[in-house]
């Protein structure tokens, strides 16, 4: 599929992007990784309106882990503040220190495990200011089936846009 | 002829076990039930609610096959119980008998929800604003307050997000993992390979009555020591004292249950319980971590307590 085919996958407005990735570098502080459950909505498109950082849920994990680890009490923290908020998980994203490429980790685990969610992966902790073409766009299929872009169709899939 | 019924109950920790004539009318048989709960407890409020009676609704998402009547009661106050089920935003609601298995729940949110089963196995419900993941085979109606309700977020025991290939520690454990003197004790039915969730390694060590006791290791400094304890996967949770391993005077207090409460095993491998124990090193040479050996010295460390002559089988 040719990279300028693919329909947006996921909405951010600039502001909001830029806020989420300055917070992903500031949290891992270059030498580990870090992440946040991606809130939002599913209609009329799958699109982020506030991010909760894990470091926010998982203090005590962030400062014991290099790598993002996540019980159920974290988990459901961060269910309480979707009702809160009448808000879903519609995606998340987490820092590599390399490549965005998923882990094995990674596929075993999906935040969310109903076909469509969406986990973007930041390369290097987030510290180069990555822009969308920079980003791993991952979409979980169910049955532990992942499909992944990057570069162009990554660009394509994310759309910075005002509401 | 007598038939013993499985009673649960709000009032009833751990559930109990009643035996009524096969001819008991309903009244003798909620007599006996009502016995059953702790002092204090018992009112006429209280109904009872057979298992067997349940929701057809959610029937094609039980664990197990249905019990016979007046094989599995609950005792409670509620007549159905409302259930929330919490997952990333989205919420399922169902009016559910009380005597409903907290696994039938769960495997009815998983469907409603639009999870696959593949994608459910390391999903649990736990109770919302606790941490509380009930075992599946307790009923609902064991969770409710005075307002018959009970919300559960479904959620993963673990989540681990990350970038193995940076991770030489996991590359290693991965190595070993596949190694000769892993393999030869799988083969050997000493031990399986249950998961590797990095860093967590789960492995069934088998004992000498052939139980299996699941440990949880925690590896992330590999081939360092790990750290660890029995496991309980149908619960998900750190395993429960009293299901403990137990040996004699022979290896002492190397499975006590208080350590760490209960998260490090007691031996000289441990990551944990070496610390502060330098004795260790001149008592029990053998049994220290050595990175050359890796994982399996933990491993021949316990196949060795549970097998030996002193291991005593607890209840299942």
């Amino acid at each position: 599929m040719g990279a300028t085919t693919l329909p947006p996958l996921l909405r951010f407005t600039p502001a909001l992007y830029a806020e989420l990735i300055r917070e992903l570098a500031r949290s891992g502080e270059g030498v580990s990784e870090s992440g946040a459950f991606l809130l939002g909505s599913l209609e009329p498109h799958r699109r982020v309106l506030e991010y909760l950082l894990y470091e926010s849920v998982a203090p005590e994990m962030a400062l014991e882990y290099d790598y993002v680890v996540l019980t159920g009490n974290h988990m459901a923290i961060a269910w309480q503040r979707c009702e809160q908020t009448g808000l879903q998980v519609v995606a998340d994203i987490h820092t590599h220190p390399g490549l965005p490429m998923q882990s094995r980790s990674d596929r075993e685990h999906p935040i969310v495990s109903i076909p469509g969610h969406v986990a973007l992966i930041a390369p290097y902790f987030a510290q180069r200011s990555p822009a969308p073409a920079d980003l791993g766009v991952h979409r979980f299929l169910g049955e532990g089936q992942w499909e992944s872009h990057f570069g162009g169709d990554a660009q394509n899939l994310l759309e910075l846009s005002e509401i | 002829m007598a038939k013993r019924i499985l009673v649960q109950s709000l009032h009833l920790k751990d559930g109990a076990i009643v035996r009524v004539d096969d001819e008991a009318s309903f009244e003798q048989l909620k007599a006996a039930c009502l016995a059953a709960l702790p002092p204090g407890h018992a009112s006429a409020a209280l109904e009872i609610f057979d298992e067997a009676d349940d929701d057809e609704e959610a029937r094609g998402d039980a664990d197990t096959a249905p019990p016979e009547p007046r094989e599995s009661v609950h005792v409670g106050h509620c007549r159905k119980v409302d259930t929330v089920v919490r997952y990333a935003g989205r919420s399922v609601e169902h009016p559910f008998s009380p005597a409903t298995r907290v696994g039938r729940v769960k495997n009815w949110a998983v469907r409603r929800l639009g999870i696959s089963h593949h994608d459910a196995n390391e999903l649990v419900l736990q109770i919302a604003g606790t941490s509380i993941q009930p075992a599946r085979d307790k009923h609902i109606g064991c969770f409710v307050g005075q307002s018959c309700e009970v919300r559960f977020d479904l959620v993963r025991n673990y989540t681990i997000n990350g970038d193995p290939t940076s991770d030489a520690a996991e590359q290693r454990l991965r190595q070993d993992l596949q190694a000769a003197p892993f393999v030869a004790g799988e083969r050997d039915g000493r031990w399986a390979l249950r998961e590797l969730a990095w860093p967590l390694l789960f492995v069934d060590v088998l004992a000498g009555d052939k139980r299996r006791f699941t440990l949880r290791l925690q590896c992330g400094d590999y081939p360092q020591a790990p750290t660890g304890a029995f496991w309980d996967p149908e619960r998900g949770g750190w395993l429960a004292a009293t299901k403990w391993p137990r040996t004699g005077a022979r290896f002492g207090n190397a499975l006590r249950t208080d350590w760490q409460g209960g998260t490090a095993l007691y031996i000289p491998c441990d990551r944990l319980s070496i610390n502060g124990h330098d004795q260790w090193r001149q008592l029990h040479p053998a049994w220290l971590w050595d990175p050359q050996v890796g994982i399996v010295r933990y491993l021949d460390v316990v196949w060795t307590l549970i097998n030996g002559s002193d291991y005593v089988a607890t209840a299942a």
